[in-house]
């Protein structure tokens, strides 16, 4: 059963920015100390430890000898043993494999003890000191010590939990606010070897145009997913789509004046605008990639400020989501990335449904305020959000955010507004509800 | 102890080979599932534009066509994970009919 992994994090990396997957030139550093991703002993035979290199990368020839690793494991035989550390010599350093992947293995002595609790790798050279990230060790049956519980996250398409409060200037009215938050868990259903989809909920709240924080879109779903092949293979530029059944859910504005049973299948299909195996890419920058939302929205009205809309009506919803940006390998002072989110999202309802235009708003003479009287039509609803993040620390970012249009229930017909604000997010340790269930 | 003993004892305790899918076909399935050479181990998905459903989805597969088996949810398919996390953890996926037999 997963765990519930919860990541803390704020705003972040929604993703790439483009470099079109080209293979650059391999470029290498000589002398210097390299840069390691990651160390992980292998799992079918512990006396070999894969290191793999990242940019810059060193050259064959200036690649570590074996005599200049120094291997230490820190073993605890049992729980109540005391642990020891011991030296593990290298034996000898294979690097025919260096050219194909930027990876070496060390061959060992001896094999890293099962009972290993971590593994520390260094490099001396003449020139430089190099300390290792802890390798990664095979997992030990029985032992979950090394499951993570809370760990990094990188922005909202990567959020199960988000947040994001901000003051939205609009030309010509006072400043108002702005609530984007959701929330999503999703379960694998599994037996052997067959995979037989994930169920989660997810809620949503947001609201666009209110001058108090007054969230008028409130979505609840309960949710079935699953890849719509076993392939292993991507055809061409597409990965393998996937389904998302939202079973129940309910959408409703704050007040309850508007409630919405749905239940919508909607097919996903991922897109890399790249379709070839690709070649090596430099970090920070990444392959365009988008993905298409296509499905049905049936939706049982079940109360509304105008009754005439009440009862089933079917809305057909397109969707397209892109993600860019740029993160630098080397996180700097007061940059540690910007990205960029759009996302569309149309639906076409079936029968007339209901919407707000602010046009038509009229004097209420007992509040003294201006109202906007339902309405009801079937013209088509469009909703453009458009975020740029930018992390000044790895956990906070300022967001500036462009949107149009609005989410169901209550529709309504707002012109675009530009957002200033901050984001915080959770997350589970697996992809983002977001990029699941909001084109 | 001696170094020697430990080695042996160790040894024993390992999974046999094959018994985990090991290193070298995790690393396979995790570049050819995000159709990319293993030259690009150390980027993200979300570097590698590759969406992390259909990912962990496809990896989940490949791993079942070669005859082993994983917890589908521990299969990292976050857009900040490296491919070489992924084989990290695939890299101990237990072979089918020693997991029929032990359960």
């Amino acid at each position: 059963m997963r765990k519930p992994t919860i990541y803390v994090l704020a705003c972040a990396l929604l993703g790439p920015l483009t470099s079109m997957g080209q293979a650059p030139a391999v470029k290498t550093q000589a002398a210097k100390a390299p840069v390691v991703s990651a160390a992980i002993v292998d799992s079918a035979n512990p006396a070999l430890i894969h290191v793999t290199f990242d940019y810059p990368l060193p050259a064959v020839k200036d690649l570590p000898a074996a005599g200049l690793w120094q291997v230490y494991e820190r073993v605890q035989d049992s729980k109540d043993a005391l642990p020891r550390v011991q030296k593990i010599e290298v034996e000898a350093v294979d690097t025919s494999d260096f050219a194909g992947s930027y990876t070496v293995a060390l061959k060992m002595h001896e094999a890293v003890s099962a009972h290993a609790k971590s593994l520390e790798m260094l490099i001396v050279a003449p020139t430089y000191f190099l300390h290792l990230p802890a390798a990664i060790l095979p997992a030990v049956k029985g032992d979950e010590s090394s499951v993570q519980l809370v760990a990094g996250s990188s922005g909202k398409s990567d959020s199960d939990i988000y947040f994001n409060g901000s003051i939205a200037a609009t030309e010509g009215s006072n400043p108002i606010y702005d609530v984007d938050a959701f929330a999503g868990y999703m379960e694998g259903i599994q037996r052997g070897t067959t995979n037989y989809g994930e169920v989660g909920v997810y809620g949503q709240v947001r609201t666009k145009q209110s001058q108090t924080v007054n969230p008028n879109s409130f979505q609840a779903y309960l949710v079935y997913q699953r890849l719509l092949s076993n392939g292993t293979h991507w055809h061409g530029q597409f990965q393998v789509p996937y389904g998302d059944y939202r079973i129940a859910g309910m959408e409703s504005d704050l007040g309850g004046k508007q409630v919405n049973f749905v239940n919508s299948p909607v097919v996903t299909i991922p897109i890399r605008f790249s379709g070839k195996t690709l070649g090596p890419i430099e970090p920070g920058f990444s392959v365009p990639h988008m993905v298409l939302h296509l499905g049905t929205e049936f939706v049982d009205t079940k109360k509304s400020p105008l009754p005439a809309t009440e009862g089933w009506h079917t809305r057909g919803l397109i969707g397209a989501s892109f993600t860019a940006g740029y993160k630098p390998q080397e996180p700097k002072s007061l940059f540690q990335g910007l990205q960029l989110t759009s996302s569309y999202q149309l639906r076409l309802p079936s029968a007339p449904e209901i919407f707000y235009d602010p046009k038509f708003a009229q004097l209420n003479p007992a509040t003294g305020l201006r109202v906007t009287p339902p309405m009801a039509g079937t013209e088509p609803r469009h909703f453009v959000d458009t975020t740029i993040c930018y992390n000044f620390v790895k956990w906070v970012a300022f967001t500036f955010e462009n949107t149009y249009g609005s989410l169901p229930p209550v529709f309504t017909k707002t012109d675009a507004t530009f957002n200033l604000g901050l984001s915080f997010t959770l997350k589970q340790t697996s992809y983002g509800r977001y990029s699941i269930l909001r084109p | 102890m001696s170094q020697a003993e430990n080695t042996g004892k160790n040894i024993a305790d390992r999974p046999k080979v094959d018994d985990v899918l090991g290193y070298t076909r995790a690393q396979d399935i995790a570049c050819e599932s995000a159709n990319t050479d293993r030259r690009n181990l150390s980027r993200t998905l979300d570097e590698l534009g590759v969406n992390g459903i259909s990912f962990q989805g496809t990896v989940f597969n490949a791993i079942g066509e070669a005859g082993y088996t994983i917890d589908i949810d521990s299969i990292p398919d976050s857009p900040s994970s490296t491919l070489l996390s992924v084989v990290a953890v695939i890299q101990n996926a237990k072979r089918v009919s020693q997991n029929i037999t032990s359960a």
